[in-house]
């Protein structure tokens, strides 16, 4: 299949847009030069409706909007929107010299009609038409689908219309998915259904020739046997069903174990939910503890500040002050009075020193004692002031500093408080981030109960367990009575050989079985020896395109795709890499389109590969091998490229492109135009110019060009 | 021995210049704060006497309270068993009076006293707002540090 | 006719070199049956034919001249007898 054209309506942006490919099988490279926002997704999706409907739009076109955006309308107005394609397809018939080609072409027109009510739009099904070209005019093929369907299948859409991220499906999707998605295309490719449904009805047709063999009815051996087979032919269908329905399961329950077992890992990563409620609980206790001994240690911070050591250093200076002038009076021999002892000893006596009387009973004593008191009284008044300095003198002492070592005790103090504030601010910080990040982790598993997830991970080890278990068992039981089939074949031949009814019989049974070896030989020899040199191409094309990468040829050494159809990577020394993470994005897109390439190649499709963005994230010498590869690889080739992704391609171009357009969208002015395309309406605008060309509508700001 | 020891002070009060009442309440943890760090002094009286070391010790003219409306925060019974404040109130009144009998007079000695603190207390708040950004309780003891390491 | 025939008639045609000759032109006449059937499927994926009948009509059309083809052989033997 090649296209010719596509003539496009009121489908989004494109207002009225033709688009020409080209045929040439010399220039087989259509390049459709548009930056972002300029229609290349819209028209992808357009061929593809055309092709086959909402099926193909984003999200099945439920709440998708077909029309332009800005389209202004009265209401009730119908807003028609139409995709038209002309393609050609290699038609083949058995001449008597072998296979004769010959080409037809086909016109493919969809359409709708939206109406807008407000904001929101309804949209009619879409109505196709398929015609045949030919000298006389066109000519109406019934029903339209069919064809397409045929020629195209929907599973292929993505090898034939590959957005260039959406394609990475190929090999970045894992399990189950990624291997329908490369078995869907390899066996729609290499046309394996057709074989697989031609194989269904053959054995159809041999169950009918044994019913006519038992319907004979001469013979009872033959009877059982024929009626025994007609039964085996039953179970082995039940059988076969059952069992490819156990491989899906198991493969499905095994992809649910990878996943719930990746889901596990990344919890336990975080952190088991127990484990780390003990570990908080834990900190939580230390931090308690280390709360303490802040708050003891600020209270013995305060108490620096009512320390006799503070009053001291602080009032050393004049406290000495003080101090000298008592010391003045104790050398001044005012300190102490030591007299007033002597006296009152003496009134404890009868005699005084001298010898006089101090007898209270005699009057001259009487008058001596009374002179001794007074003295005693008065001196006592003086004493009570000199007492109270004596006192502070002799107590106070120990408020003076001693010598210079003993100057500053409060510094000291105060340096060891300092040190043990900041040595606990330091722990407690610690111990607080340890907090924090404890939380925040509790706080991200919270949700995730690791206990139900093993919970649910031993029910799907089981369940896939039991699909294996089922699988052998169907398998083993499918062996046997193909055995018992096998000699209760032989033995119907033998039988039917001697019946007058049988030679007919046998004949049919004959071609039936012989037809049924031939399809099955072919069925085997297209998975194992195509699938092979698919395998092998898409190694060889993958190279070559990456093997300008000094990054990933070092890396790369093979490509290839496993017997379950799995696309796998290697390494030096075979080692398995992970597409999705041991790739860079260039290899990526290449080793996609190496695989979509491959594919098309060996099943000699002559089908268009339209890719979009297909040279993003390269450069260089590696994005030349890939546009080089794809040209020489394809057999029809049509990319949708911006000016970034042809630079340095330029020359690739002159020589391969067979057409070359640009689309701009007006509404690119003035940001990144140069000219006002004095276009009111959103819409996609098409000019001539080629890769190395600028015209008044499609010139762009420097800066902006060149990204 | 401080049981031995006979406070002259008891019956008479420690009192400061009523504008003072506020920085008070807030640098004693006995004004209601809980926060050692923002109120670094236990008590009252330790920001009292914090007052009148540093202002007998820069020599600062006490303030005549006499003139002053004042508020009483405690009485000098608190200095009871704290002979070592009793004997210090008494040099520093010595030093400040340059007479040793105004030991017998402790009425004047406490006016002494609560004149150097009223002075000396302003300084102390400078240094507990030293630095806005950090605990008063750092800026005081560092501004202290630096004071006592002066000669 | 489809996308990818030459492929696939290219492998039947050389799978069909390997069937047993059960009479003259029997090998001929299955490559043939082969190449209709497929056809036949390709035809009914786009117009859903009656699949069934047609590949039954084709096997017993070759069975019969297998048979045919047989009886003759044995009637010629038979007559040489």
């Amino acid at each position: 299949m090649k296209l010719i054209r596509a003539e496009f309506e009121n489908f989004r942006l494109l207002r009225n847009l033709s688009l020409d490919f080209s045929t040439d099988s010399t220039k087989k490279l259509t390049v459709i030069r548009a930056e972002n926002e300029s229609g290349k997704t819209t028209i992808l999706n357009g061929l593809q409706w055309a092709l086959y409907g909402d099926e193909a739009l984003p999200g099945k076109g439920r709440d998708y909007r077909l029309h332009p955006i800005d389209w202004e309308v009265s209401a009730e107005e119908q807003i028609p929107i139409s995709v038209q394609m002309d393609f050609e397809i290699p038609k083949f018939r058995q001449g008597p010299r072998g296979l004769v080609e010959t080409t037809k072409q086909y016109r493919i027109v969809r359409s709708a009609y939206e109406t807008l009510s407000g904001v929101k739009h309804t949209r009619t099904s879409s109505t196709v038409r398929l015609f045949e070209l030919t000298d006389r005019g066109s000519e109406p093929i019934e029903p339209p689908e069919a064809l397409v369907h045929e020629e195209l299948p929907p599973e292929l859409r993505e090898v034939f219309f590959t957005d260039g991220d959406r394609a990475l499906s190929f090999i970045e999707t894992t399990g189950v998915a990624k291997l329908n998605s490369v078995r869907d295309a390899i066996r729609s490719l290499l046309g394996l259904d057709v074989i697989k449904d031609a194989l269904k009805h053959v054995r159809k047709t041999g169950s009918e020739i044994n019913k006519a063999a038992k319907a004979i009815g001469t013979d009872e051996t033959l009877t059982q046997i024929t009626a025994r087979l007609e039964q085996i032919e039953i179970e082995s269908e039940a059988l076969e069903e059952k069992i490819e329905d156990s491989k899906l399961q198991f493969a499905s329950f095994d992809q649910k174990l990878s996943e719930i077992q990746k889901e596990i890992e990344a919890a336990l990563i975080r952190g088991d939910q127990e484990k780390l409620k003990r570990d908080i609980g834990q900190v939580k206790q230390q931090l308690e503890k280390i709360d303490k001994l802040q708050t003891r240690a600020a209270k013995e911070h305060s108490d620096l500040f009512k320390s006799p050591l503070l009053l001291r250093d602080l009032l050393a200076p004049v406290l000495r002050k003080g101090l000298d002038k008592l010391s003045d009076l104790q050398t001044q021999g005012k300190l102490p009075n030591a007299t007033i002892p002597v006296l009152e000893e003496r009134l404890k006596a009868t005699t005084c020193i001298c010898g006089e009387s101090l007898d209270p009973s005699d009057t001259k004593g009487k008058q001596r004692r009374d002179h001794i008191q007074c003295l005693i009284d008065e001196s006592r008044k003086v004493d009570a002031l000199q007492g109270r300095l004596t006192n502070l003198y002799y107590s106070s002492r120990s408020l003076e500093q001693e010598d210079a070592t003993d100057s500053n005790r409060w510094v000291a103090k105060y340096e060891e408080v300092i040190e043990r504030r900041y040595q606990l601010e330091g722990v407690r910080d610690e111990q607080g981030k340890k907090f924090k990040a404890l939380e925040i982790q509790l706080d991200r598993i919270t949700d995730t109960d690791v206990q139900g997830l093993r919970t649910i991970q031993r029910d799907y080890k089981n369940q896939r367990d039991r699909f294996n278990t089922d699988w052998v068992k169907y398998e083993t039981q499918l062996e046997e009575i193909k055995k018992q089939h096998r000699s209760l074949v032989m033995q119907r031949e033998n039988l039917l050989r001697q019946q007058r009814r049988g030679a007919r019989i046998l004949a049919r049974l004959e071609v039936a079985s012989d037809v049924e070896r031939v399809l099955n030989n072919s069925y085997d020899r297209m998975t194992n020896e195509e699938l092979v040199k698919v395998s092998q191409l898409m190694n060889s094309i993958f190279l070559n395109m990456i093997g300008a990468d000094p990054e990933q040829g070092a890396i790369i050494r093979k490509a290839e795709i496993s017997d379950d159809f799995d696309i796998l990577v290697y390494g030096p020394n075979d080692r398995p890499l992970n597409p999705d993470r041991d790739l860079n994005g260039a290899s990526r897109r290449a080793l996609t389109l190496a695989f979509i390439l491959a594919l098309t190649k060996v099943s000699e499709v002559k089908a268009p590969n339209v890719i979009d963005t297909p040279l993003g994230m390269m450069s260089g010498y590696v994005k030349k091998s890939v546009l080089k590869t794809a040209i020489r690889e394809s057999s029809q080739l049509i990319l949708f490229l911006t000016r970034s992704e042809l630079a340095d391609c330029e020359e690739i171009l002159d020589a391969e492109a067979g057409q070359v357009i640009t689309l701009t969208n007006p509404a690119h002015y003035p940001r990144m135009l140069v000219n006002d395309p004095e276009v009111k309406e959103r819409m996609v605008l098409r000019c001539e110019c080629n890769h190395r060309e600028e015209c008044g509508l499609c010139q762009r700001q420097m800066d902006v060009g060149a990204n | 021995m401080a049981q031995e020891y006979h406070n002259p002070f008891a019956g008479i009060d420690l009192i400061a210049p009523i504008e003072q009442r506020d920085v008070y309440d807030r640098y004693c943890q006995t004004g209601g704060r809980s926060s050692v760090d923002r109120s670094p002094f236990p008590r009252m009286v330790d920001f009292w006497f914090a007052g009148l070391s540093l202002a007998a010790r820069e020599d600062l003219k006490p303030i005549d309270l006499g003139s002053h409306e004042t508020f009483k925060f405690i009485e000098g019974t608190i200095l009871d068993r704290d002979v070592g404040r009793v004997q210090a109130v008494m040099l520093v009144a010595i030093a400040a009076d340059g007479n040793v009998e105004i030991v017998g007079e402790p009425r004047r000695m406490m006016a002494v006293a609560n004149g150097l603190a009223a002075a000396g207390v302003p300084r102390i708040v400078d240094m507990l707002q030293y630095d806005r950004n950090q605990d008063p309780i750092w800026n005081l003891s560092d501004s202290l540090d630096e004071v006592l390491r002066e000669k | 006719m489809p996308l990818n025939d030459r492929k696939i008639i290219t492998i039947i045609l050389n799978e069909c070199k390997t069937i047993e000759e059960r009479s003259t032109g029997y090998k001929e006449e299955l490559r043939e049956v082969i190449i209709e059937i497929i056809a036949a499927e390709r035809q009914h994926r786009v117009q859903g034919t009656n699949i069934q009948q047609k590949i039954n009509d084709k096997c017993y059309s070759a069975g019969d001249f297998l048979a045919e083809s047989r009886g003759l052989t044995k009637t010629r033997k038979g007559g040489i007898q």
